[in-house]
């Protein structure tokens, strides 16, 4: 947040308001409260069972497990929920499946299932085009640095070659002032081999 | 048991190489899966590998995550010597407390709802059952105050732990909740409490005792309470409902004896024997007497209450 530590700044706009206006995305905000609410369901018309499996009880054995089964007495829908180890947890848990559930067959165009699944798809569909979008430039952009990257060589290709041209002259000549070094020292060898004889 | 099968082990495999360790606790895959979401949920990565190889070894996963969810916001803590809260206790008290809320919420009558309540917890524990009643209760009855006795160490440092972790959903007031070392068996307990309380009476004790018998302990027990779960927490049989009852009904019960006591119990000898007992020492009659059951439709707890705690027979599935 130092980044807008102006004097002056915090009081013209807010400091609370604009960081909120910076870290909360508006965008997902307006699309949870476009979803209808949870549904709920009626208490007097479901049948509660703890199904801890059979056996003993009490001290004698921990079971960890606590799963919560919600039958809807007039349709005869059964759902179990185990997500959590707090049995009031998931017993909560269990009224919303089956609230969801129910209300996925009483009304299936408008229900709070379908509407987020068809958000789900939604957004997923738009994320393949952004990436097809993306990728698709990517490609161009590639294709474009190629061709300039050919049209680079052939000027550069002269220009290296001359270079090239021009260090293998100096080699030459740094070669042919070896070479006359040598043959100097051969004749000088060749003279003194003389004056023995 | 029956051994569990080397193909089981491969398809638990099969689906994460994590699951075949929880296996020999869980014993069948879908329960290990839920574990293992559970662990990876609560722990952070790099104990994950550490936890599994101790449920490998039948550790109880109470103790390994270090508490169990008890009730509606409570989490209790779980240690090492202190038993772990079960299911089946967790169901009786939320019946329980359901309807002593009811009681203070509905009556009109402000003598009940201003005077002071007391429930006393002989063997308490971790403290699970003082600190949920008190969570759910106090809302509508602000007199309220709840007493735990344990004979361990080990079972008050957890319980004033846990009082501590959950004081958020506890409307902690210095005098509502009360944890004591005592002996159950000694003659000088009433007075210890007595003191320590300023002379209140109580109203209703509660106790879950240990009552599993020598022999079930040695024959009929689950291999991870047998070998990580303290023996003192669980071995015993019907002294202490002797001892619970002579208690109440001794003529000093802190200043006058309790109105209901709900106690929970293993088998039928020990209702039979409890209710023999109560209708020796009930020379004026007033007492009424009934059962609890678990979700195994098994006998879980007695209840006895008199007619000013009449709204107690509306926990019973069975009457006496």
């Amino acid at each position: 947040m130092k980044l807008i530590d102006i004097p002056g700044f915090k009081s013209i706009l807010g400091y609370q308001n604009f960081s909120r206006f910076l870290f909360q995305s508006s965008v997902y905000l307006a699309k949870k409260n476009r979803l209808p609410p949870r549904p709920k369901v009626n208490e007097d018309e479901i049948e509660e069972v703890f199904i801890k499996g059979g056996g003993s009880g009490g001290q004698k054995i921990n079971k960890t497990n606590s799963k919560v089964q919600l039958r809807h007495v007039p349709t005869g829908i059964v759902i179990s929920a185990q997500p959590t180890r707090s049995r009031e947890q998931n017993r909560k848990k269990a009224r919303e499946i089956i609230a969801l559930k129910l209300e996925e067959i009483n009304d299936p165009e408008n229900c709070r299932t379908k509407i987020i699944k068809d958000l789900k798809v939604k957004s997923k569909k738009s994320k393949l085009k952004k990436s097809k979008r993306k990728y698709q430039r990517l490609a161009e952009e590639k294709k474009l640095a190629e061709q300039a990257d050919s049209n680079n060589q052939d000027d550069f290709s002269f220009l290296n070659l001359s270079e090239i041209e021009v260090e293998m002259e100096m080699e030459q000549e740094e070669l042919e002032l070896n070479s006359n070094s040598t043959t100097s020292d051969v004749n000088h060898v060749n003279k003194a081999d003389s004056t023995d004889k | 048991m029956p051994r569990l099968s080397p193909k089981l082990f491969k398809e638990a495999a099969g689906i994460s190489h994590y699951l075949p360790y929880l296996l020999p606790a869980c014993r069948s895959i879908t329960s290990s899966v839920n574990e293992l979401n559970w662990i990876k949920n609560e722990l952070p990565k790099h104990k994950w590998l550490k936890a599994l190889k101790l449920r490998k070894k039948l550790v109880p996963l109470q103790y390994i995550l270090g508490n169990q969810p008890f009730g509606n916001n409570l989490s209790i803590k779980c240690e090492k010597n202190v038993l772990i809260p079960r299911n089946d206790t967790e169901d009786w008290v939320i019946k329980l407390s359901n309807i002593l809320s009811e009681y203070f919420q509905n009556t009109n009558n402000n003598n009940i709802v201003n005077k002071p309540f007391t429930i006393l917890d002989v063997c308490t524990g971790s403290g699970c059952i003082p600190l949920l009643l008190g969570s759910e209760i106090r809302p509508y009855n602000k007199q309220i105050s709840l007493i735990g006795i344990d004979i361990s160490n080990f079972a008050i440092n957890l319980a004033l732990k846990n009082l501590k972790i959950n004081q958020n959903f506890l409307n902690l007031d210095s005098r509502t909740y009360y944890f004591s070392k005592q002996d159950l068996f000694n003659n000088n307990t009433l007075n210890n409490i007595k003191n320590k309380n300023n002379s209140k009476s109580v109203d209703l004790l509660v106790s879950n005792p240990p009552y599993i018998h020598s022999l079930e302990y040695t024959n009929n027990l689950q291999k991870s309470v047998k070998l990580y779960e303290p023996k003192l927490a669980l071995l015993g049989h019907l002294e202490f409902y002797n001892q619970l009852l002579y208690k109440l009904f001794h003529p000093h019960f802190l200043n006058n004896s309790p109105n209901a006591f709900i106690f929970e119990l293993g088998n039928d000898q020990q209702v039979q024997f409890t209710k023999n007992l109560l209708q020796k020492l009930d020379k004026s009659n007033q007492w009424n007497c009934g059962l609890i059951y678990d979700s195994n439709n098994l006998i879980r707890c007695i209840v006895g209450w008199k007619t000013d705690l009449n709204i107690l027979s509306k926990i019973c599935d069975k009457l006496l």
